[in-house]
């Protein structure tokens, strides 16, 4: 065997040499054949100590590099888990397959007439509010780039308008679509209001529908191959929508 | 369900700080963990009581985090640990004495810079044993690749990250490992 050959023989062994808790993956033998080799050869010998320097330079430095979860990750979590379990039961209740039962979701909401979308929406705009740290952030143009290249969807987001009082907040992924609907959270005059974005493909929402239901008000309107839906509480959020419409054909969206 | 949630949720900060670490983002990261947590509820008859839970739900997050680059169109992750194997072929010369000094004073701060410029098949495997102190077998189930795999990917990631600290140059190497990713296999 070539000297060469017996470094890189070696090389995966230095890794647990020097650790005093890596029981179970060396054996004695292992374990003597590696001081051997170490003892002939000053390179491996070197990359032995840069080894277990980095090794306990990490272990001493762990928890400083451990990020704990924010403290609303739990519940979500625990509520993600929930809402997936209850369609598993359905779908395999229906004899489907999960894929099929994610599909149905989209194509439910999709078909729904606009005050079903709308009473689904209001829902989801309150359920998913609290949320809102847990939201990607960005300049509109950042956020819709990241969209798409996670998503692969393109959406247009409206951006902040000071005189009527709105704020972009971020946009993060609604989980009952799958995840595949995005949800715009702005904030107008400190009140949260949601704007939702979906493919609807071949379907048009007459101009502007405005639907009031379970104490929310949403407007509909499709732009491309998307539904847009402003949801908000009890505000009139007719003024905010001409305005996010007028910019976005602006843009030409 | 109950029990089930509440012994997965006892791995919430560690699997939470390896997805910040994976996505370098914090709003990614909370998305990893809860698409991760409802994988493993979906599929929770398959997991055996009382074996490896941990293991089990990183399994579950690396799946979920290569499945999710490659899915995403145009990502810049490519998936190539032979690259990590390439740029692992120069051996290093050896240390003097006050470079082991210097490491052992070395910042969190510091060392997160150098870890975050390790190839993601080195970072990974480093991170779930160093700090996140996984054994070998359990790594090599994670990660899905022979024990011996797991050696050496954390003996090169170890000298990598020991040679960026000493030189102070975290960026260095990175940028002379261009596309060297995570492998999922």
């Amino acid at each position: 065997m070539s000297i060469r050959e017996s470094c890189e023989a070696i090389e995966p062994l230095l890794a647990p040499f020097g650790e005093p808790d890596a029981a179970g993956v060396m054996t004695p033998d292992d374990r003597a054949r590696v001081a051997a080799h170490l003892a002939a050869c000053p390179p491996c010998r070197a990359q032995a100590e840069a080894c277990r320097a980095a090794h306990d330079a990490l272990k001493a430095c762990a928890a400083e590099l451990s990020a704990p979860a924010p403290a609303h990750l739990a519940a979500r979590c625990r509520a993600a888990a929930a809402r997936a379990s209850a369609p598993r039961r359905a779908a395999r209740w229906a004899g489907w397959s999960a894929a099929a039962a994610a599909a149905a979701a989209i194509v439910l909401i999709v078909l729904m007439p606009e005050r079903a979308i709308a009473t689904q929406l209001a829902v989801d705009h309150m359920k998913c509010a609290k949320f809102a740290a847990g939201a990607m952030t960005g300049t509109p143009g950042q956020l819709e780039t990241a969209w798409l290249a996670k998503r692969n969807h393109q959406v247009t987001i409206p951006a902040e308008n000071a005189a009527d009082g709105l704020q972009l907040v971020g946009v993060r992924r609604c989980v009952s679509t799958e995840g595949n609907m995005a949800h715009v959270m702005y904030a107008r005059h400190g009140a949260p209001i949601s704007l939702f974005i979906f493919k609807t493909p071949g379907r048009q929402h007459a101009g502007n529908t405005q639907v009031e239901t379970v104490g929310h008000k949403a407007i509909l309107w499709t732009a491309g191959q998307n539904t847009y839906a402003l949801v908000g509480r009890g505000q009139d959020l007719s003024g905010t929508a001409a305005w996010m419409q007028t910019q976005m054909k602006n843009r030409g969206r | 369900m109950a029990r089930f949630s509440d012994d997965a949720l006892t791995h919430l900060d560690a699997l939470y700080s390896t997805a910040r670490r994976l996505t370098r983002n914090p709003a990614e990261a909370e998305d990893l963990v809860q698409d991760t947590f409802v994988k493993a509820f979906r599929h929770k008859a398959r997991f055996t009581p009382g074996t490896n839970l941990r293991a089990w739900l990183f399994a579950i997050l690396h799946n979920t985090f290569l499945n999710d680059i490659r899915r995403r169109k145009g990502s810049p992750v490519e998936v190539d640990a032979d690259a990590a194997e390439r740029a692992a072929a120069q051996r290093p010369a050896p240390g003097p004495s006050p470079e082991q000094w210097l490491l052992s004073r070395a910042t969190a701060a510091e060392l997160d810079t150098a870890l975050a410029a390790l190839p993601e098949a080195y970072r990974e495997a480093v991170w779930l044993r160093d700090v996140q102190e996984l054994s070998y077998a359990e790594i090599a189930q994670v990660l899905n690749v022979p024990v011996g795999t797991v050696m050496s990917r954390i003996a090169r990631g170890r000298r990598q990250l020991h040679d960026r600290l000493v030189s102070g140059d975290g960026a260095a190497i990175r940028s002379a490992d261009p596309g060297v990713k995570a492998k999922g296999t």
